[in-house]
């Protein structure tokens, strides 16, 4: 029975004109069947199933494959239950026609046609075609205003919207991201960087030329998106959150390279800051750690805060080495970066602040330029500005429908710019009351009307 | 990836029906299994997405999909690439498979809600009022055919729709009907089973009944109460006829050890077989015997010691013997039931003083006193919704709450003993909060009986009258089922502290007649017993015919069932004519005297499945068969040391010169409480010739004893 199989097989395998292609007939399968639990962060078995170089290592049971010898190769003796427990295990066997095309491909030399690209995971979109149109306003993830606080950067759909405080559309930078978690002028204004990516896809972050509204690099890296995107106070790295790899990337803006990887979170980083001489990095995620690093080696020195809830947010005191770090616990804390002396467990010596709890997990804060003032949105309820020094609440941003995901203070100091669930930039100024508001985006009237 | 634009516009447009998260998604990501506990729905979630446990918390879980990180999850301009669409449909690689595809409803009903902006809805009219399910139940007389259900939602604002694909279907006894993924039951065999169709937090159950088109023709069998008239109309509508009567020594032994424990003795055995009264009347007249006896309160305050964790660990050396002889009272005195459980459940004072409060004092505080009533007293089983609305019942996280308010003020402090505690109610702090956002919950009735309102001024007894009332329809009925299970070796619904919907009775009119039976009866515990035992249907034999072999729920047969820990070994005890020896009790106790798990602890008690007293569940006694128990009887020194008591039954009859045939006799009678049968007197005489006399007389006892006949109440 075992010897006449393969004969029909081949015969089968025979009568195709084409060659089976790993890219086109296997990875899919591959991916659509097996790569639930055979890929980062998963891996069951030591098994990664999403490149012809990983299917090819193997796992603990040994190679995916052998070359030429279909019958004694893992991928199909497991696939067909042969080996036990039968994959996928729990789920429909894979149709045995599936598993002809799997056995032809080894018996013909198991031949890689990839190109070591890999599809599905780790694959960013392309750049559209034509302009998005939008039928309603895209969520506003982030915000950022140039040096003279002229021109603001908002996250669209798939694009970068330039835009005037007043809210006029200035230019649109199309790029490969579906999302924009982070956005950050350099300080003589000419240059844009963006991190983002399409979620469980793909991470990027975007260098743009601001003036000539084109883009200069683009670093598409990851299993996910990119969070955070800070800027060092010099304008030549930036920082940005690796999503479900729980890494930090930090790219070098001149060159669009990426120079260093830092794993020391858990979990997924979604935020980062430059300390103010730009030598050190504080990093937040859902570990509920925000990890102070050295930039120049990467390394790791010491959490600034005493563990508590996961943080989504971080943002540092324009001029001082303060932090404010929050999450899903809603309390705002403002930390020294730096620990006097050595740390203990559970010393919380270097917390200068903790501000009101607000109504739902924390999703963004900001410091104003002079450091007076710090500002802080959450999942529900309303934006709230304190005073950095006093703690004291200053005003209540309201008027937005659900959650507020991007924060920032104009340059000048007079407004607070908020945006999030529901599309819309609404700049309120200290006392809180609302002073404009407009939508980024080009959202077109619907026809039907 | 850029062709995907236009075509969201179409959908858009296509998308008629407006559609709601609370109406419409969420039905779908129950049923896709999304909320399910291995899934997102676990505690912890699922690669950090996070749903509540079958979607009882929809405000949660639209937060977790619309709005929790940045919104990531959904697509607002270009809905087709929103991860909810993308992961389920295995576009992007997602640890739990393939869910539903491209081409199914479920896809389109969330890519139009997305469509139309992703709104939560009103849930108030969302709500679901009621299922309505078609056919309400199925009887077929062809094992092995099928029928598909049809499943009405009627919501709280009038309307309704089908949602017979979107419902969660199960059975409760698979090996006799199955019921597929969209509601299609197939009845495998002759038998009964329940279907239970659930759709957004409303459970209703479809009785599925296969009975072969066979020559049957009931053959009329005595109806000596009303316990008989409901089994029978059951038996014969399932087609099976009830076993013989069990014999005159059979029945002997059963209703001993079920009401006192004990085998009976020789004399009582010889004296009743010759009895030539009516069959029916003389065994009530031994029914009432036994009732009066004093060991039938020793075996029944185990029972009870066990349901109330009577345990030297939790109530302290005095709080044992004192709880404990607070339950002997009630068992001497006959105290109704409903009596007993106010004391309980209002008890205050000193844990010596007034030994009901005893029972704070292993349940301590608030939530676990309301569970343990609810499980003890109701047969209902609450845990669950300590965490999130119970997954197989109607009771919610709110109802769980409000219910531990009755008990908000109860508190334990220390006595004037160093071993004594006190139960008092707190006059600060009394209030119960519910954990998601600490709102002071009232106390309030978990259903409402007759017009009776809460006295706010005195909760616990108010919580008593409502626990004990006889409109309670779960106080009597559960006590009712609990009782019955002791006599037919399981409950009419079962497990008989697992009451609710999802768990329907086998024979509800016996359930019924048999609550109702026990209500007029004021609660008399006694009363209940001797209707139970005094039925035809609780003296058949265990011997099965050709229509009943397969029964098991229906009681056409008696159940043999192990003897208890404490029955067992009395029973070895009473057989070889030996005293047991156990310490911290008065000399000469039996198993049945034993006040908790502390004495014998390690030993043969605990071996055959004597439970610890932790919980209220009547599971923690274990009446199965091990390898350790087997091992224990054929070379443990439980029976041998029993058999060869030099002041025991073989050692006097051996010492007194018995004639062999006497002997093996007398050994027969009092190991199985009958004389030998057949060929038995033959191969024992044969076996006791070949050897000393004492040997091979405690050989044949040790033989006996490790027979089933001997192991099983049956």
């Amino acid at each position: 029975m075992r010897r006449t199989l393969p004969a029909i097989l081949i015969f089968a395998a025979a009568a195709a004109a084409e060659p089976v292609s790993f890219s086109k007939q296997i990875l899919p399968v591959l991916l659509k069947q097996c790569a639930g639990c055979h890929q980062h962060p998963n891996v069951q078995s030591g098994l990664t199933v999403t490149s012809y170089e990983a299917l090819s290592k193997g796992g603990i049971k040994g190679p995916g494959f052998l070359a030429g010898k279909p019958g004694d190769s893992s991928v199909v003796r497991y696939l067909t239950g042969e080996a036990k427990p039968r994959m996928p295990l729990g789920g429909k066997p894979v149709p045995d026609e599936q598993i002809a095309l799997f056995r032809a491909w080894i018996q013909e030399g198991a031949k890689d046609d990839s190109q070591g690209a890999v599809s599905g995971t780790g694959s960013l979109s392309a750049v559209p075609d034509k302009p998005i149109s939008y039928k309603a306003a895209p969520l506003v993830t982030a915000i950022a205003f140039d040096p003279s606080g002229s021109t603001m950067a908002v996250s669209g759909y798939h694009e970068i919207l330039l835009t005037s405080p007043e809210g006029k559309l200035l230019g649109r930078l199309p790029g490969r991201s579906m999302r924009i978690h982070g956005l950050a002028f350099t300080p003589d204004g000419k240059t844009l960087v963006a991190a983002g990516g399409d979620p469980a896809r793909g991470g990027e972050v975007q260098i743009w030329d601001v003036a000539a509204r084109k883009q200069r690099a683009s670093i598409a890296n990851g299993p996910d998106t990119f969070f955070g995107g800070a800027l060092s106070p010099d304008g030549k790295l930036v920082a940005a959150g690796g999503g479900s790899d729980k890494s930090v990337r930090l790219i070098d803006v001149e060159s669009g390279k990426e120079i260093r990887r830092l794993d020391h979170h858990e979990d997924w980083v979604f935020q980062t800051a430059f300390g103010v001489d730009g030598k050190r990095l504080v990093t937040v995620g859902r570990d509920r750690a925000a990890k102070l690093s050295d930039v120049a080696t990467g390394r790791f020195i010491e959490n600034v805060n005493l563990l508590r809830e996961a943080l989504t947010a971080v943002v540092r005191h324009p001029k001082r080495d303060w932090v404010l770090v929050g999450g899903s616990e809603r309390i705002p804390y403002l930390y020294r970066m730096d620990r006097p002396r050595a740390m203990r467990i559970a010393d919380d010596s270097t917390l200068i602040r903790k501000f009101e709890r607000q109504d739902g997990p924390i999703t963004a804060l900001a410091f104003s330029a002079d450091g007076a003032r710090i500002a802080a949105a959450a999942e529900v309820g309303d934006v709230r500005i304190y005073n950095a020094e006093t703690g004291d609440l200053v005003a209540r941003c309201s008027g937005h429908q659900g959650g507020i995901y991007a924060l920032r203070f104009t340059p000048d100091g007079a407004h607070l710019v908020t945006g999030g669930f529901d599309g819309k930039l609404r700049f309120h100024d200290m006392t809180g009351k609302i002073a404009r508001e407009f939508v980024a985006a080009p959202v077109e009237l619907s026809r039907g009307n | 990836m850029k062709r995907f634009f236009p075509l969201f516009a179409c959908a858009a447009l296509a998308a008629a029906q407006p559609l709601s998260y609370v109406k419409d998604v969420q039905p779908v990501l129950n049923k896709t299994s999304c909320t399910s506990g291995p899934c997102h729905g676990g505690a912890k979630g699922k690669n950090g997405f996070k749903l509540s446990l079958r979607g009882y918390d929809p405000e949660f879980d639209y937060r977790a999909i619309v709005h929790e990180m940045t919104g990531r999850r959904w697509n607002r301009t270009d809905p087709a690439n929103s991860l909810v669409l993308l992961k389920p449909t295995m576009a992007i690689t997602h640890g739990g498979g393939l869910r539903f595809d491209e081409k199914s409803p479920y896809y389109k009903i969330i890519l139009d809600w997305i469509a139309q902006g992703a709104p939560f809805g009103d849930p108030v009219p969302a709500t679901v009022a009621k299922l309505e399910v078609s056919p309400a139940e199925f009887f077929t007389d062809k094992p092995g055919s099928s029928r598909q259900l049809k499943v009405i939602a009627h919501y709280a604002d009038g309307s309704s729709r089908d949602v017979t694909r979107d419902a969660m279907y199960s059975s409760n006894t698979p090996q006799y009907a199955e019921i597929s993924d969209d509601g299609s039951i197939k009845t495998l065999r002759k038998g009964e089973a329940a279907m239970l169709v659930r759709y957004e937090g409303k459970l209703s159950v479809v009785n599925v009944t296969a009975v072969p088109e066979e020559p049957f023709a009931w053959k009329p069998v005595p109806e000596w109460n009303f316990v008989d008239k409901n089994v029978y109309a059951k038996l014969q509508r399932l087609k099976r006829q009830p076993s013989e009567l069990s014999s005159d020594a059979e029945f002997l032994r059963r209703v001993s050890f079920d009401l006192i424990g004990l085998p009976p003795s020789p004399e009582e055995v010889k004296a009743f077989v010759a009895d030539k009264t009516e069959t029916r009347k003389k065994r009530a007249a031994f029914i009432e015997k036994l009732l009066a006896r004093a060991e039938f309160v020793n075996h029944w305050s185990v029972k009870w010691s066990d349901l109330l964790q009577v345990n030297r660990n939790k109530l302290g050396d005095k709080g044992v013997w004192a709880f404990r002889e607070w339950i002997r009272e009630a068992l001497e005195q006959n105290r109704p039931y409903d009596a007993m459980v106010r004391e309980l459940v209002t008890a205050k004072g000193s844990t010596y003083k007034n030994p009901p409060a005893n029972f704070f004092r292993f349940t301590r505080e608030p939530k676990v006193a309301m569970e343990t009533t609810t499980q003890l007293f109701l047969g209902v089983r609450m845990v669950c919704a300590q965490c999130h609305d119970h997954p197989f019942e109607q009771w919610t996280q709110n109802q769980y709450y409000n219910l531990s308010a009755f008990y908000g003020a109860l508190a334990v402090k220390g006595g004037e003993d160093s071993d004594e505690e006190v139960v008092y109610d707190k006059r600060e702090e009394a209030e119960i909060h519910h954990p998601k956002d600490n709102r002071v919950m009232p106390a309030k009735f978990l259903f409402p009986v007759g017009s009776m309102n809460v006295r706010e001024a005195k909760l616990r007894e108010s919580l008593a009258e409502w626990v004990t009332s006889k409109q309670n329809p779960l106080f009597a009925k559960s006590m009712a089922n609990r009782m019955w299970s002791y006599f037919m070796g399981r409950g009419i619904i079962d497990p008989v502290d697992d009451i609710r919907a999802s768990n329907p009775a086998s024979n509800p009119a016996l359930l019924d007649a048999l609550t109702r039976d026990f209500i007029e009866h004021d609660y008399d515990l006694r009363a209940l017993v001797r209707a139970i035992v005094n039925s035809r249907t609780y003296q058949l034999s265990y011997r099965s015919n050709p229509t009943n072999e397969d029964d098991e729920v229906n009681f056409s047969k008696a159940a043999p069932r192990r003897l208890s820990a404490e029955q067992l070994f009395d029973a070895i005890h009473v057989a070889a004519g030996a005293k047991p020896k156990f310490q911290l009790v008065p000399k000469d106790s039996f198993a049945q005297d034993i006040p908790d798990p502390t004495v014998g602890k390690g030993g043969f008690l605990d071996v055959f499945g004597r439970p610890e007293r932790q919980t209220s569940c009547e599971c923690e006694r274990r009446g199965d068969m091990s390898l350790v128990q087997a091992l224990n009887l054929v070379n443990g020194a439980t029976i041998a040391d029993a058999i060869a008591d030099p002041e025991g039954r073989i050692a006097k009859l051996v010492m007194a010169g018995t004639p062999d045939r006497k002997l093996a006799e007398e050994i027969y009678m009092a190991a199985l409480g009958r004389m030998p049968q057949g060929n038995e007197l033959d191969l024992a005489l044969t076996y006791m010739g070949k050897g000393p006399r004492a040997e091979r007389a405690q050989d044949l006892m040790w033989a006996l004893l490790n027979s089933n006949a001997f192991l099983f109440n049956r």
